[in-house]
């Protein structure tokens, strides 16, 4: 007979195994403590992505490497932890590596991004580092995407030949640290290790080659099901009066595609509600080119690429009561950020002077007083003012941005469905 | 138990590094089916330590401290001076494979800055004509070791009246009667009375962990000493091996008899190889005298043997269990706390870590007994402290103080010039400002703040050092040393960095200054070891104790809501292509 003991969680009190790990009690009692690095079977326990960092005792510790004893006192679910720490250590990771979930393979069976939306990451508060990283195409049967990984060291403690070799190891140290691939090891790996080495890790960073489309978008692990989340905000208080009955809006798509603004159409029969309750000034929805009057929110598609973008930024600014990030670019930069790691000459070069239906000598890289300055990078809007809201997606869901423009004019409460809420 | 292979790959390492200035892929290949490792693992361990290289490091290679005392004694200086004497770039070797240019932290010279290393030989008190006159010898074929510097020992001060503790003459075996007729428990007795805590910083209760390993059933146990004192800003333990090697050993044998160990192991950092004789030759007298690696007779015919492990440059090493993983061959990462090293530490059996200052204050309580040491200091904190102390004053060197002198005390003595602000304990520690200075020096009170737990280092400032500048330093510092392992302390010094170089620029806000603060202490309470924990420490003290100072660097024509964007800079390069 096992030694039990009584432990508390989060005031309740609970019969565990001593010895056992707190995770795996804490599960066998459908308490749910995020994690990314924690994986079973492997002991000791990785202990390398802090994301279970729970209050035990009274100190902060992860949950991943703590051993059952009598009276263990543990709280997961305080406000200090999942609006402050966790959530801290998640958007860490986003903001280190480069995750462009809209063009990422394995976008809907990502732990980091379904970690993402369990604890409600619309931005992240740190700036993104926008770290030059590359992808090795040189493994046989894998692709390493090192602009993806977290280093959580799973597959690194996982993933061995038949003969106990390692086939992945830490490189490096400190932010330079990245995961190589023996390569020779590689190639001994049975398809089936190798899929394993895929699935197990956390992120889109291991992948193999042909194997990483065989689910569709949409039908992921992640995609649909999961507890459904409020998302209740507070209203602001500092709106301007309406003006004849109507809020006013503003948009813009700055770096961006249109898509965002074609996400805004998909509002669809809702639109004729909308037209009732505001109108629009400035936007590529009226054409209006200039600010009429002030308005009560500007959206904003996209970040900021070059001069132009940063002066209708500001002059957004200026001209609205509350800004919202619409989408992934506006966000962090997203997609055109993609450059970010890459200097800027090297960019104009390859499109304009070296690129193969380019003539040697014949073609300069366009500078002119009247077009725009390009910025040396892709710039997140919340980078050059303040931004009071992010709706992430790419495109945000239309549901969710009526949802949200009424919650910000209104305050009506609502509440995004998982489904709605994505990074893709 | 015999140590396993792995555990001499450093080592292997080391000689095809010393031997060739780097280490090929034939080497990683050869060593990798050598020790049955695949090539990626091997090729994971040279790229963690940073005085391992992947390709030439030329003839001679020279490591200049980039530490903050550096920057104060004029390291920019030396730096371009080194670069125009050997033509060549830091971080590069020139044309013809001579010299090679590299930085590094803290090499344990910080009371004579600026200092380089040249073949791991110590170059001490650099000056613009001493580097050109040094590089010329070099081209002329003089050989590092024939040139180089023999360091300071700097010992400043000792309590009046002729107390020193750990620096009086000591003849080898000089304990042997007093612990063979008190034996282990009495050993363990002896240092519970003399409240000695660990000195490495942690002050874990030394009599504790010794009594924890003797109580393990599991042998063999491992005495393992930590001599990779890479806390930039101090050196003491670089004093007590250069004057003091027989204490430190006999303070290993010493443990070894009190927990009933067999082996025990220096583990010496890479920036002291040049001290490695020291402890060669203390060791080879005790083995001379029949005390180690035979039935010691002195000792109730009790055998032990001890080697040296020097480490490869790597700060998070002189964390425990990093060290441990190092020791084992591996790269340094900290382990999880799943089993204290007391439990399963070398090799996965039962190993006592102390540092060098540990080992020789337990040979000298023993040596004079509980009640003789406990005698200075003050109650709940007795006897005495070494301290490094550097930066502005006119005596930087080894202060050995008895616990309880005040900060102003200390100031006084080493002639500080202008005080300011004080980082004690290094980075990672505490920074006080001189509105503390009576503040006392103790074990005691920590939690209360009311006296300063120094670990050993104590860097002085003056009012005209850029505080924003020095914390720069640090974090660039704990960006490079983090191990990588856990997201809190690769990506957050990472970031707390970026948000420096904001502040440093003017471009900063009040809300930075916040989140600057709430970052720190996300990495104080997430990070997996005291690096990560204790990597914001200073950052967070400093923006307490010096506000005022910190706002004047803020930008304040900020208006809530357009943010500080230099877009001229940031459309620079695009006006390359003016036409």
């Amino acid at each position: 007979m096992a030694n039990m003991v009584t432990i508390t969680i989060d005031g309740k009190s609970i019969q565990a195994e001593a010895g056992k790990n707190l995770m795996e009690v804490a599960k066998e009692n459908n308490i749910f403590i995020p994690s990314l690095c924690y994986y079973k079977h492997i002991e000791p326990p990785l202990g390398t992505c802090r994301v279970c960092t729970c209050r035990i005792n009274g100190r902060y510790a992860p949950a991943c490497t703590e051993k059952i004893t009598d009276g263990l006192q543990v709280e997961v679910n305080t406000p200090e932890l999942n609006n402050n720490q966790r959530k801290a250590l998640v958007e860490m990771m986003f903001a280190e590596g480069n995750h462009i979930c809209p063009a990422c393979e394995k976008s809907g069976n990502c732990d980091l991004q379904h970690m993402g939306y369990e604890l409600g990451i619309a931005s992240s508060r740190f700036p993104h580092l926008f770290k030059d990283r590359l992808i090795d195409y040189n493994p046989t049967r894998l692709v390493m995407e090192h602009n993806r990984c977290i280093k959580c060291l799973r597959c690194v403690v996982e993933i061995k030949t038949s003969d106990g070799k390692k086939v992945f190891n830490y490189q490096n140290r400190g932010n330079e640290t990245s995961v190589g691939v023996d390569y020779e090891q590689e190639a001994r790996l049975t398809e089936e290790e190798a899929m394993h080495a895929m699935n197990i890790c956390p992120t889109g960073a291991i992948i193999v080659r042909g194997k990483s489309f065989s689910t569709p978008f949409g039908d992921r692990k992640f995609d649909q099901e999961s507890v459904q989340m409020d998302f209740n905000k507070p209203v602001s208080d500092n709106l301007s009066p309406s003006v004849m009955g109507k809020k006013i809006i503003a948009t813009t798509s700055l770096a961006g595609c249109f898509g965002c603004h074609m996400s805004i159409l998909d509002i669809d029969t809702e639109l004729l509600d909308m037209v009732e309750l505001v109108s629009f000034d400035k936007s590529p929805l009226t054409d209006f080119k200039k600010f009429t009057t002030r308005c009560h929110l500007g959206i904003i598609e996209g970040g900021c690429c070059n001069a132009d973008n940063v002066e209708t930024l500001r002059l957004f600014r200026e001209h609205c009561d509350i800004l919202v990030a619409l989408g992934e670019c506006s966000v962090w930069g997203g997609l055109p950020s993609m450059r970010n790691s890459i200097p800027l000459s090297e960019c104009l070069e390859e499109a304009f002077l070296n690129s193969v239906t380019n003539e040697p000598g014949n073609h300069i890289v366009p500078y002119h007083e009247d077009l725009p300055k390009i910025l040396d990078r892709v710039y997140a809007c919340n980078e050059i003012v303040k931004i009071d809201y992010y709706i992430p997606g790419c495109p945000p869901d239309a549901a969710h941005i009526w949802k949200a423009v009424k919650n910000i004019l209104w305050g009506e409460k609502y509440s995004v469905l998982y489904a709605e809420y994505k990074y893709d | 138990m015999e140590e396993t292979r792995q555990t001499l790959l450093l080592n292997q390492l080391w000689e095809l590094q010393l031997k060739n200035g780097f280490i090929n892929d034939s080497d990683i290949s050869q060593i990798a089916s050598s020790f049955g490792l695949s090539a990626v693992e091997v090729e994971g361990l040279v790229s963690f330590y940073h005085f391992f290289h992947r390709k030439p490091t030329g003839k001679y290679t020279i490591y200049l401290n980039n530490s903050i005392i550096s920057d104060l004694k004029g390291f920019n200086r030396i730096k371009e001076t080194f670069e125009r004497e050997t033509g060549t770039k830091f971080g590069s070797v020139d044309r013809t494979g001579t010299f090679g240019l590299f930085l590094t932290p803290c090499i344990g010279l910080s009371d004579q800055e600026p200092s380089a290393l040249i073949n791991f030989y110590p170059f001490t008190n650099l000056n613009a004509i001493k580097v050109k006159d040094i590089i010329s010898l070099l081209k002329k074929g003089a050989l590092p070791e024939a040139i180089c510097d023999t360091p300071a020992e700097n010992i400043r001060y000792s309590p009046p009246g002729n107390k020193t503790v750990f620096f009086k003459p000591f003849a080898a075996g000089a304990t042997f009667q007093t612990a063979s007729a008190i034996g282990p428990d009495g050993i363990i007795e002896t240092l519970k009375k003399a409240e000695l805590a660990g000195r490495g910083g942690a002050y874990y209760p030394t009599w504790k962990k010794w009594d924890a390993a003797r109580q393990q059933p599991a042998t063999p146990k491992f005495v393992i000493c930590n001599a990779d004192e890479g806390e930039p800003g101090t050196f003491k333990d670089r004093v007590l091996i250069q004057t003091q090697a027989r204490t430190l050993i006999e303070g290993m044998i010493l443990c070894g008899y009190a927990v009933g160990a067999a082996k025990g192991i220096i583990y010496l950092r890479g920036e002291y190889r040049w001290l490695k004789n020291k402890l060669d030759e203390a060791i080879q007298e005790y083995v001379s005298a029949g005390y180690l690696d035979t039935a010691c007779t002195a000792l109730n015919g009790f055998q032990f043997s001890i080697r040296v492990q020097i480490g490869a440059g790597s700060y998070v090493c002189g964390e425990e269990t990093a060290l441990l993983e190092s020791l084992e061959g591996k790269r340094g990462e900290p382990r999880t706390k799943w089993f204290f090293p007391v439990e399963k530490g070398y090799l996965q059996q039962p190993t006592v870590i102390n540092n060098v200052e540990t080992f020789c204050a337990a040979t000298r309580i023993v040596e004079m007994g509980a009640a003789a040491y406990s005698q200075m200091g003050i109650p709940g904190s007795p006897g005495v402290k070494l301290l490094s102390v550097s930066g502005d004053c006119k005596l930087p060197g080894i202060y050995e103080i008895e616990w309880g002198m005040t900060v102003a005390e200390l100031l006084e003595l080493c002639e500080a010039e202008d005080p300011y602000f004080i980082q004690v304990s290094g980075p990672s520690g505490e920074c006080i400002s001189i509105k503390e200075k009576f503040r006392r020096i103790s074990m005691l009170d920590l939690l209360a703040r009311k006296d300063i737990r120094c670990g050993g280092s104590f860097m002085i400032f003056n009012k005209q050092r850029d505080l924003v500048k020095i914390l720069l330093n640090f974090s660039e510092f704990f960006k490079n040393e983090s191990c990588g392992i856990c997201t809190p302390c690769r990506a957050g010094n990472f970031i707390i960095q970026r948000k420096l170089e904001r502040l440093d620029n003017g471009l900063a806000v009040k809300q930075d200054l916040e989140d600057l603060k709430n970052w720190g202490l996300i990495m104080k309470n997430t990070s997996r070891c005291g690096l990560g924990k204790t990597a914001t420490s200073s950052l967070i003290n400093a923006m307490d104790k010096f506000q005022d100072y910190f706002i004047t660097r803020l930008d304040q024509d900020y208006n809530g809501l357009n943010l500080k964007f230099d877009l001229e800079a940031a459309t620079q390069e695009n006006e390359k292509y003016k036409i």
